[in-house]
């Protein structure tokens, strides 16, 4: 898949522009009906808002890892929502049988109590469960398929509808959620605003040092610069000594837990069940394509364009008497269309 | 050091797919430099990627380095056996600064041969340019930091694939000094070049590959006092006196 970037006759210029005009009034027409909004209720429109971010982080998290797989190994690997899944199911499990917490979303219960290993050791553990099952399928599946790019898609592909269907065979179609700890506070009280304590704190503070810990590993560290190395010639990158299958298996080993982590932290804010994994998969998919592929800041950026649309669109999409409310998973789609019009690698893409 | 031949290359051929390409090289490479030259399209980077085992060409035939059957390995043992590789075009890192370079590749030996210190101390320039990119280099700043990188994985063998290539006359004449240092301190070379000038100031032997077939070995006399041989087998102008 290459992209034709650069110089463009003036004909082709004029073509570029139209797009562009359109869009921009359309994102002049969306900030307009935004600031309206916000002007009339300020409470509401804050927490739509930080729904938004703290969406956007668990999304961040989960398209890290992705996008840190494809950047390196040019592998879109189609099963890193089933990680993303399976990561929260283990967490659950691990939290049922070793603290006995965990439960349905609808039971109203409240007799078991978490404590805060009770939380933290699933957690713990998941990631860490999570980065090997990614490690095993890198090994055992896509290692000797590399550079076949089409070939790895459709056998993860194949991996992702083999881990979904055993998902609902062994854990059932009931939607349940992991618990936080019994001793935090559900949510936090700033002025007239109230917001999920967990969401504010673990997502988004997880996602933010999760993303400047990736930001000095790449920056800093040798493992880093290997990998940005790979990025750009991994054929030299070998003649210089480096074992570029022991950072292949590295870098999927930390996207899988990636995926893991997030699986965990989204099956703790949302809840974990079935469809999940398709439904992250392509969210993932949406933030890197709109971010661009490979690209950390894109992620981090197109992470946040996704998470506020979707959160804006499922709140805001009423105008007077013509209620558009149904219509709002369509607007995910038109960020894609519109990021793409503009710029066809995504925001921070660059040609292979 | 002996005299004995470090790399023996021996009857090496290669493929593209269908196309054969490499017809049974042989050749070897001692203590003094030896140089690849042709027209391009015989085969010299493919040479010089089949010995570093640089995919995608499929090998047969032997390639021994001190001894050490190299066909097959993958390109990092074959670096980690002391052979690296100044590719064509450089092939820096563009997501990489100078000093990155120098830095990913450095190995911790002990006694460490070469350093990134040692390649700020060669090239000065680089350490004038430690936290440019990579891209911002110019044409000479880029082959310094393409041997310096080549360097820090303290190769026995340098194998070098047209580092003249479209570099400015002076800069020519610095890279050659530069080549000619190391292979006092003992770095063995094998340059492919198609300056007939520079090959001839940095080796004595001239191997000459005609479609991918070693055709004959010259020395840098007959080489330099033969107009009609360069035309022949490089289809170059002779050398201007």
């Amino acid at each position: 898949m290459s992209v034709a970037v650069g110089r463009t006759s003036p004909r082709a210029q004029l073509g570029t522009q139209a797009p562009r005009i359109i869009l921009g009034i359309l994102g002049l027409v969306v900030v307009v009906w935004l600031a309206i909004k916000a002007s009339q209720g300020g409470t509401t429109f804050i927490q739509v808002t930080l729904n938004g971010i703290t969406t956007a982080a668990l999304y961040f998290v989960v398209a890290a890892g992705f996008t840190l797989i494809f950047g390196l190994m040019r592998v879109v690997n189609m099963a890193h929502g089933s990680l993303y899944l399976f990561g929260g199911y283990v967490a659950y499990i691990a939290q049922t049988h070793w603290f006995g917490g965990g439960g349905s979303q609808f039971s109203l219960g409240g007799a078991s109590t978490t404590s805060i290993a009770g939380f933290f050791v699933p957690l713990a553990f998941a990631t860490l469960v999570i980065g090997l099952v990614g490690l095993g399928i890198q090994q055992l599946l896509l290692r000797w398929n590399q550079g076949q790019d089409l070939r790895q898609a459709l056998i993860t592909i194949a991996v992702s509808v083999i881990f979904a269907d055993q998902m609902v065979a062994h854990y059932g179609g009931i939607v349940q959620s992991i618990q936080q700890p019994t001793s935090w506070p559900n949510s936090i009280t700033i002025g007239a605003l109230r917001y999920g304590f967990f969401r504010i704190t673990v997502v988004l503070g997880s996602a933010i040092v999760i993303g400047v810990l990736l930001y000095l590993l790449f920056k800093h560290t040798r493992f880093g610069m290997t990998i940005r190395a790979g990025v750009d010639d991994r054929a030299m990158l070998s003649a210089l000594g480096v074992n570029v299958q022991l950072v292949f298996a590295g870098a999927f080993f930390l996207g899988a837990m990636l995926a893991g982590f997030g699986g965990v932290l989204g099956g703790t804010m949302i809840s974990v069940g079935p469809g999940l994994d398709t439904q992250f998969l392509l969210d993932a998919l949406i933030v890197v394509i709109i971010g661009g592929m490979g690209s950390l800041v894109g992620a981090a950026i197109g992470a946040l364009l996704l998470g506020l649309v979707q959160s804006y669109s499922a709140i805001y999409l009423h105008f007077g008497s013509l209620d558009l409310s149904n219509y709002g998973v369509m607007t995910s789609f038109i960020l894609v269309i519109a990021v793409l019009a503009v710029r066809p690698l995504g925001l921070f893409g660059r040609a292979a | 050091m002996t005299d004995a031949d470090l790399l023996e290359v021996q009857d090496l051929h290669g493929y593209y797919g269908p196309a054969h390409v490499l017809h049974g090289v042989s050749f070897t490479v001692g203590e003094r430099p030896v140089s690849i030259i042709g027209r391009n399209g015989m085969g010299k980077t493919t040479l010089c990627h089949a010995i570093m085992g640089i995919p995608p060409a499929t090998l047969s035939g032997s390639i021994r380095f001190a001894g050490l059957e190299l066909l097959g390995k993958p390109s990092y043992r074959i670096s980690r056996a002391g052979i690296s590789l100044v590719p064509q075009g450089r092939r820096l890192f563009g997501s990489l600064t100078v000093d990155e370079h120098l830095r990913m590749v450095g190995r911790g030996k002990g006694n460490a041969q070469w350093n990134a210190n040692r390649i700020y101390e060669l090239f000065p320039r680089l350490a004038e340019r430690k936290r440019n990119d990579a891209t911002q280099l110019s044409g000479g700043e880029q082959q310094m930091l393409a041997i310096g990188r080549a360097l820090l994985v303290h190769p026995e063998l340098l194998i070098m694939d047209e580092p003249s290539e479209g570099l400015a006359p002076r800069i020519v004449d610095e890279l050659v000094e530069t080549i000619l240092r190391l292979a006092d301190e003992g770095v063995r070379i094998l340059l492919v070049e198609q300056n007939l000038g520079v090959a001839t100031s940095i080796a004595e032997r001239h191997l000459v590959m005609v479609a991918g077939e070693i055709a004959t070995e010259l020395s840098s006399y007959q080489l330099a006092s033969d107009p009609e041989l360069q035309r022949r087998y490089l289809g170059v102008e002779p050398l201007s006196e």
